[in-house]
């Protein structure tokens, strides 16, 4: 066997470990133009910068160290190619696979969605590793021009890279909801703009960074802030991921439960960084201050609420009943049900999941409460409150919405309900404001008014005003009858999982009565299977 | 006997009943809102069964197809393949079915073997089994000439057959080809008839195949489903949908063609004018119609055919073909 040949067979074996869609993509990238165009860019932008800056410098006379100023333009021509030009790439391999029927074809092989995923992930890392390969020759001789401090080249490199990986998965996110023609456009254009403005951001961070020296690696911050950075970059790839993979799933299977978990693990972080950075801040010092530093914590648990409010709409607006498929995956055990129900897909088990956790947040803020002395604390515990009533409101409304417009019309799907109760809620945002604006003779006094303005509410809440009791009492109300509203689904939701209960369909009746099939039709052909009848459900 | 009866000979009978079918559809319905797609079908293929599923555009048979290969699911009604449920057990049904879509692109810079090499890989198979699985089709298939070309500039004749290769890729037992003879020409559509013959008979697999192009379905499969708006409207052996079916005309009457050299207008005309004629259909350059006489008159039907100047160049009895029944059981409804 010859020298070749041995590194051949060799080269088969390890790529049989390979996810196959990186193997075939390395293939066609390897003839493919795009890719060498790029690639030889890259290398004819490095020599020229290169040559440039080789020629200024016969003919400058002082010694002074220009790595400093040559650097950005290294960087930019990489910034260019792995924050531009892969993860678009990565956003159009996806697309084509749809464009041309041949992510059908995937589909039915034994490959997982998540493995679809994977693939063109890694096959877009493959090129930001060459490319990042290519580059780096000319970085070191930006080092060799000195000026530029080495941990803080290698640590903008290294989150560059980072920043890279988590664009080009979410590319590839984003690329799964472009079913549609028009909607690829729309989004091959929203997403370019997109990533030229991220390209923008990194380039003028990192020059800045390296320019300035301005990382101090003594500085115990850096540290807590790349650990805060780095949990949110892990739990943003796993959920990426997970929106992913639910939108290449059928809809027939579990769509649901890794959005729910990956949400839930965001929302848990957040708290969990909220109470360290809480208890540092209260009781770090020598003795416990008292003020409480509400505007981070308001600030934090704001953008929370959006977030969490997404993840609510998204789950409370599913439809009812859970598929034979997922039915069939359902855990043995019913205390193990009873535990998976708020994460199992159906609209009655995400009003479970928020209601679930947002009674857990009050609770700590209430805990947070009794633990302190200052006037802030209860403006604090009402802010939560507030915050969690409104994830509520919206999250309930939008569900019994979209309960009713499924039973009006089969033509309603989740999406366009999401859709619908998004516009809804802009909308009611709105009215009390125009109202204002069309009086022209500014508020008028009854604030209660204005509470389908959660930001104005919210506000008023916080800030402890006359008002604040009535809007905290209104908020309670609404978000109580909107529970109540959805209690029977939410029950149902329940029993259908945790007592194997089939509720009625909630869309209406239009199929005919089909008789169950007999055994002797499940038997099937394989011989060897005739004798264990199909599992059925209820088992 | 006609020249189609004897090509069907060459393909075994359909087994007795007794043999579990491969394929079953259980009162399977599919709706796109108000759109009844595929609306209460039923039915059965064996192995080593060739079931044509015929029926006009529209019919539903692509959905019904998309169902079975896992890549939909039904509104109501259940599927099963090789006994697994297409609804519960899309897994394992997805190991033994083998789907080729109507349409699939190419993908750019990637060649035949690499092609094959990637569908094996994501079918699972490793190193020596993923070798023999790739000859095995290259084999099959013939494509072992064009190993190495681009898929890209494969004639459709060679993409098809490259389907249909990646079809087989893992040895599935049951195959599902929705028009794969679409844009073929004459000589590739034989080649691969040919092919899908070899399949049922030799390899025992199950085939079913979709079509409008009925002359073709009739030289290769022994049983058919016809459907038309999502409802099947005969299905069974070829011979028992060819006894089943309604008579197009009236009880009593036989079956006719005339060819013409040209002006197939003139004759249709005279036709029409006929007391004893009904059902005439008219295609290029011949008419098939009933007629309700013995051979006597049939021969006085010729001369006065002949005497009314048209000119005449072949006049026989026809046997029932499959797209009589088609014809005779559609409705030509479109939803
Ligand atoms: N995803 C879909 N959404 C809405 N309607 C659909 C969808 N897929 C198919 N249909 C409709 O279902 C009906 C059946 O379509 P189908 O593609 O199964 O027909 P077909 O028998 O394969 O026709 P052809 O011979 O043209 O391929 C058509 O009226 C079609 O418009
Ligand atoms: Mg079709």
């Amino acid at each position: 066997m010859s020298e070749s040949d041995f590194i051949n067979r060799w080269a088969e074996q390890a790529s049989d470990r390979l996810n196959p869609i990186l193997v075939k993509e390395t293939r066609q990238a390897l003839k493919s133009k795009q890719f060498l165009a790029t690639f030889a860019i890259m290398l004819l932008g490095g020599w020229l910068i290169s040559a440039f800056v080789l020629m200024s410098m016969i003919g400058a006379n002082d010694e002074s160290p220009i790595g400093k100023n040559v650097f950005p333009w290294y960087f930019t021509l990489l910034s260019f190619t792995v924050m531009l030009v892969v993860p678009f790439g990565a956003f159009r391999s996806l697309l084509a696979e749809r464009d041309l029927n041949t992510y059908e074809l995937l589909n039915i092989t034994t490959l997982s969605p998540q493995q679809i995923v994977w693939g063109k992930w890694l096959s877009a890392q493959v090129q930001t590793f060459i490319y990042f390969s290519a580059i780096s020759p000319f970085v070191a001789f930006t080092y060799l021009l000195r000026g530029v401090d080495f941990p803080t080249l290698i640590f903008v490199l290294l989150a560059l890279m980072f920043a890279s990986m988590l664009v080009a998965l979410m590319s590839l996110t984003f690329s799964t909801f472009a079913r549609q023609r028009q909607a690829q456009v729309v989004l091959s254009l929203v997403l370019l703009g997109q990533l030229v403005w991220i390209m923008g951001a990194s380039i003028t961070t990192g020059t800045l960074l390296v320019s300035r020296n301005s990382i101090d690696f003594s500085d115990p911050a850096v540290y807590w802030g790349g650990l805060v950075i780095g949990t949110y970059y892990v739990a943003l790839f796993v959920l990426c991921l997970q929106i992913a993979r639910a939108q290449l799933t059928f809809e027939s299977d579990n769509r649901s439960t890794g959005i729910r978990l990956s949400g839930s693990a965001i929302f848990w972080l957040t708290i969990g960084w909220l109470s360290i950075g809480f208890h540092q801040g209260y009781f770090g010092g020598t003795s416990p201050s008292t003020n409480l530093a509400t505007e981070p914590i308001y600030s934090t648990l704001s953008v929370l609420a959006v977030f969490w409010g997404a993840v609510c709409v998204f789950a409370a607006t599913e439809t009812e009943t859970l598929s034979r498929r997922v039915r069939g995956q359902l855990p043995k055990n019913p205390l193990v049900r009873l535990i998976a129900v708020p994460f199992l897909p159906g609209g009655g088990r995400g009003m479970l999941l928020a209601v679930g956790h947002l009674a857990a947040l009050i609770g700590l803020a209430f805990l947070v409460q009794r633990s302190l002395h200052g006037p802030d604390r209860v403006h604090a515990m009402n802010f939560t409150s507030a915050v969690s009533c409104y994830i509520i409101i919206y999250a309930g409304l939008a569900a019994v919405m979209g309960r009713w417009l499924r039973s009006a019309t089969p033509l309603f799907r989740p999406a366009q309900t999401r859709a619908f109760a998004i516009v809804m809620f802009a909308v009611m945002w709105m009215v009390p404001n125009i109202f204002t604006i069309l009086r022209g003779s500014g508020r008028t006094t009854n604030e209660l008014l204005y509470l389908t303005d959660p930001v104005h509410s919210l506000v008023r809440v916080s800030g402890g005003g006359p008002w604040a009791g009535k809007i905290m009492m209104a908020l309670s109300i609404a978000a109580s009858l909107v529970v109540l509203l959805n209690l029977r689904t939410m029950l149902r939701g329940l029993a259908e999982v945790v007592l194997l209960r089939e509720p009625p369909p909630d869309v209406p009746e239009v199929i005919p009565d089909i008789e169950p099939v007999s055994s002797d039709m499940r038997r099937g052909v394989m011989l060897d299977s005739a004798v264990a009848p199909e599992p059925s459900t209820t088992s | 006997m006609t020249e189609e009866t004897t090509t069907t000979a060459t393909l075994d009978p359909p087994p007795p009943p007794e043999v579990a079918p491969t394929i079953e559809l259980h009162h399977l319905h599919r709706f796109f809102g108000n759109l009844k797609a595929v609306n209460d079908v039923s039915f059965r293929v064996h192995p080593g069964e060739v079931m044509g599923f015929i029926g006009p555009n529209g019919a539903g048979k692509t959905t019904t197809m998309r169902i079975l290969a896992t890549l939909d699911v039904p509104t109501a009604g259940d599927a099963f393949v090789g006994g697994y449920s297409v609804v519960d057990k899309p897994d394992d049904v997805r190991r033994i079915l083998g789907f080729m879509p109507d349409s699939f692109g190419k993908y750019q810079n990637v060649n035949v073997i690499e092609y094959l090499d990637f569908f094996a890989r994501a079918y699972g198979f490793r190193g020596a089994a993923r070798r023999d699985a790739i000859e095995r089709v290259l084999e099959f298939t013939e494509l072992g000439k064009l190993a190495e070309k681009p898929i890209d500039t494969l004639s459709k004749g060679m993409s098809q057959r490259l389907g249909l290769g990646r079809t087989l890729i893992h040895d599935p037992q049951v195959l599902v080809l929705d028009e794969p003879a679409a844009g073929l020409d004459p000589r590739a559509r034989v080649e691969l008839r040919e092919l899908i013959q070899l399949l049922a008979t030799e390899l025992n697999k199950t085939v079913l195949i979709s079509s409008h192009i009925l002359t073709e379905l009739s030289e290769i499969c022994n049983s058919a489903a016809i459907i038309e708006a999502g409802q099947i409207l005969a299905s069974g052996s070829r011979d028992a949908i060819m006894k089943g079916h309604r008579r197009i005309g009236p009880e009593g009457t036989t079956a006719l063609e005339v060819r013409v050299a040209e002006n197939v207008e003139k004759l249709q005309r005279w036709l029409l004018e006929q007391p004893r004629i009904s059902a005439v259909r008219i295609a290029e350059r011949h008419a098939r119609f009933e007629f309700a006489g013995n051979e006597a008159d049939q021969a006085q039907l010729l001369k006065s055919m002949i005497e009314a100047g048209i000119d005449v160049i072949a006049f026989h009895g026809r046997a029932e073909s499959l797209e009589d029944v088609f014809m005779a059981v559609t409705k030509g409804i479109t939803q």
